[in-house]
């Protein structure tokens, strides 16, 4: 049985303008060691589903529904105490987008990292400053780091720092969100090459969530691509990213400019489909090179598999 | 040379900061930068935060003014003009932004963020219109005349770097520094962004400077570039020569760092420069790039400046391993 299991899941807020519907029907797992990539564009969904596995919901959701499942446990249906006490941060951690400069900037970064000791596990604060020194030496930090502020500290140690807090109470699953988006590129490296090792030291199941599908090749063993509140695409990296299916991923992949081939990149023209009211039939129809179905622009394509473990939400591939 | 637009010699841009009550700590944001641009040409600026690659396109434009080198544009040394002296560069050199949400005023309407420059540079109210739908166009906003009444929370992030590129485009300028301008656009609008660019400057035959810590994006859409390094110039020369031929490890450190779209990836540990960029206030000695790089020659590139070594016309590399080679004759 796979560790997690999201199933049918739908967030959708209310706002002014009316609902956003900004995770529609999503299915996924992810198993133990494993790494899931989300890859899409900016208002995709793709933090939305983090949210709402961490069980972090803003106060305008209106819908929550679905079904999410971690070890057999239905998270949906816990408590919020218990969900709060048992696997936040527990077994499920997550690193925000631009966490490293959420950092309490009065605090020393060590203590940062013990706090969720203390508070979780009623550890004394002595231990817990030494398993924060154990923390900052896994994720590659001198140990004496441990009594520096946030402002001493680089924007790639601050990421260290931010990464050592959700490895804090040993969780099994990760969720990362655009972890290295606010880095430069020397440094990004470096950060992926720790999470790498840590994925296989620790065997650390991991959500890696990113706009960047060059990016997620780097640590993803499977990718689900992302677009208008649904996955599209949902497969192995290898099968993704060698012979993608969906006329989007397809497009993705071809506008990633290549240092190391002659390629010119391409562009999808037109922008993604504002989720209040997304357009009926595909929601990738308008901007689809390939929508020259009436089904496209009518009913909406259900997730089919194309291949084992290959998902494809496109009417290409149903007869159509 | 007669098609030079824009020449920076020997340009040191520094800040000071105050410490304290009596310290004032110099930053050097750009440290001893010479770089041309050509007419019709655009080069690449590349470097990662606080390499000074914005700074020199601030100051390109003359927006800071150097401590020490000259700016010369066409023909003219405007190093030290005074601002009132400086209305007709104002028109021709012109800037594109980095954030296409925060640099357009949410208040104003497509139509008067275009507009106020040509009010501001004084055009009658029957040109301004011509002027107004012509860049629209030429930015593939159309028609027109939807879009001038339209505020910029209706538009999406690549249409809004199109209205920033019109507002630079009505006052047809001969140098443009763009800083940035796809690195907040989603990756599948980016190429469409710099392709319009492009096509609008084999149009109008601008020069453009291009600000971006993307080597890749670089790499399609520049003639020539330079690497940039703690407020200096590491390497320089056709875009496609120095990616094919590497000179300087930081440049080909850059370039390593790039993942491509390779599913086995995952299974490889990168190759990476340790450690971080120097601050620009107590830059390293010698070479600034020797404390993370894994070819330093001790007593050589610790204590003195890497000269600057040509390596072919057009490609030159500051750095000790290859003026030790040139010296050598190998």
């Amino acid at each position: 049985m796979a560790l997690l299991e999201v199933q049918n899941l739908k967030l959708y807020y209310k706002t002014v303008r009316g609902l956003i519907r900004a995770v529609d029907g999503v299915n996924f797992s992810v198993e133990k060691g494993e790494t899931l990539g989300l890859v899409g564009e900016s208002g995709c969904g793709k933090s939305s589903v983090a949210i709402s596995i961490m069980r972090l919901l803003p106060r305008n959701v209106e819908v929550y529904e679905g079904r999410i499942t971690f070890d057999g446990i239905d998270l949906m249906k816990l408590s919020e105490e218990d969900f709060r006490r048992k696997v936040r941060w527990k077994r499920i951690s997550m690193i925000f987008q631009g966490a490293m400069n959420s950092l309490n900037p009065v605090l020393k970064v060590g203590f940062q990292v013990a706090e969720p000791l203390i508070v979780h596990q009623n550890v004394d604060k002595e231990k817990a400053m030494k398993k924060a020194r154990e923390l900052f030496k896994l994720v590659g930090l001198p140990p004496d780091f441990v009594e520096r502020y946030p402002h001493e500290l680089s924007g790639g140690m601050r990421q260290r720092v931010v990464i050592a807090m959700a490895l804090a109470l040993n969780p099994e699953m990760v969720i990362l969100d655009e972890p290295t988006s606010a880095l430069d590129v020397s440094i990004q490296a470096q950060i992926m090459n720790l999470l790498k090792e840590l994925k296989k030291e620790l065997g650390l199941s991991m959500i890696f969530i990113t706009h960047d599908i060059a990016l997620a090749s780097d640590i993803c063993d499977k990718i689900g691509v992302m677009y208008a509140g649904q996955i599209v695409e949902l497969s192995s990296i290898e099968r993704v990213l060698l012979s993608p299916k969906h006329p989007y991923t397809q497009r993705l992949i071809a506008s990633v400019p290549s240092l190391r081939e002659d390629r010119v990149p391409e562009f999808i023209p037109g922008a993604p489909p504002d989720l209040v009211d997304p357009p009926p039939g595909c929601r990738f129809h308008p901007r689809c090179p390939q929508s020259n179905r009436a089904k496209c622009v009518k009913d909406e394509p259900p997730m089919i598999e194309v291949e084992g473990g290959h998902f494809v939400r496109c009417w290409l591939y149903n007869g159509g | 040379m007669t098609d030079l637009l824009l020449e920076l010699q020997g340009i040191k841009t520094y800040f000071y900061v105050r410490k304290g009550l009596f310290k004032t700590l110099t930053v050097k944001a750009v440290d001893g930068v010479s770089l041309s641009v050509r007419k019709g040409e655009t080069v690449a600026v590349v470097g990662e935060s606080g390499s000074g690659k914005t700074t020199l396109g601030k100051t390109a434009l003359k927006l800071v003014t150097p401590v020490s080198g000259k700016i010369i544009f066409e023909g003219k040394d405007i190093t030290n003009l005074h601002e009132k002296d400086l209305k007709w560069f104002r028109r021709k050199a012109q800037m594109i932004f980095q954030d296409p949400f925060t640099s357009l005023n949410p208040y104003m309407t497509i139509g008067q963020i275009i507009e106020e420059p040509l009010i501001i540079h004084g055009f009658d109210e029957k040109g301004r219109e011509g002027r107004i739908f012509r860049a629209l166009e030429d930015v593939r906003l159309s028609p027109p005349q939807d879009f001038i009444k339209k505020y910029p929370h209706m538009l999406s992030g690549g249409q809004r770097q199109r209205v920033g590129i019109a507002r630079c485009l009505v006052l047809e300028p001969t140098f443009i520094v763009a800083d940035e301008p796809v690195s907040m656009i989603d990756a599948s609008s980016r190429a469409e962004i710099l392709f319009l660019m492009r096509s609008l400057q084999e149009k109008y035959g601008m020069g453009i400077m291009y600000i971006t810590h993307d080597i890749a994006t670089a790499k399609f859409f520049s003639d020539r570039i330079a690497i940039m390094y703690a407020g200096k110039i590491v390497e320089l020369g056709e875009t496609r020569k120095v990616l094919k031929n590497t000179l300087h490890p930081y440049t080909a450190a850059l370039i390593e760092a790039v993942p491509d779209l390779d599913p086995k990836n995952r299974f490889k540990v990168r190759r990476v420069v340790p450690g971080e960029p120097p601050s620009p206030i107590n830059p390293p000695l010698g070479c600034r790039f020797h404390p993370r790089c894994e070819f330093k020659i001790q007593g050589l590139c610790n204590v003195k400046e890497p000269p600057e070594v040509v390596f072919e016309k057009d490609h030159f590399v500051k750095c000790w391993l290859h003026a030790e080679n040139v010296r050598r004759g190998v």
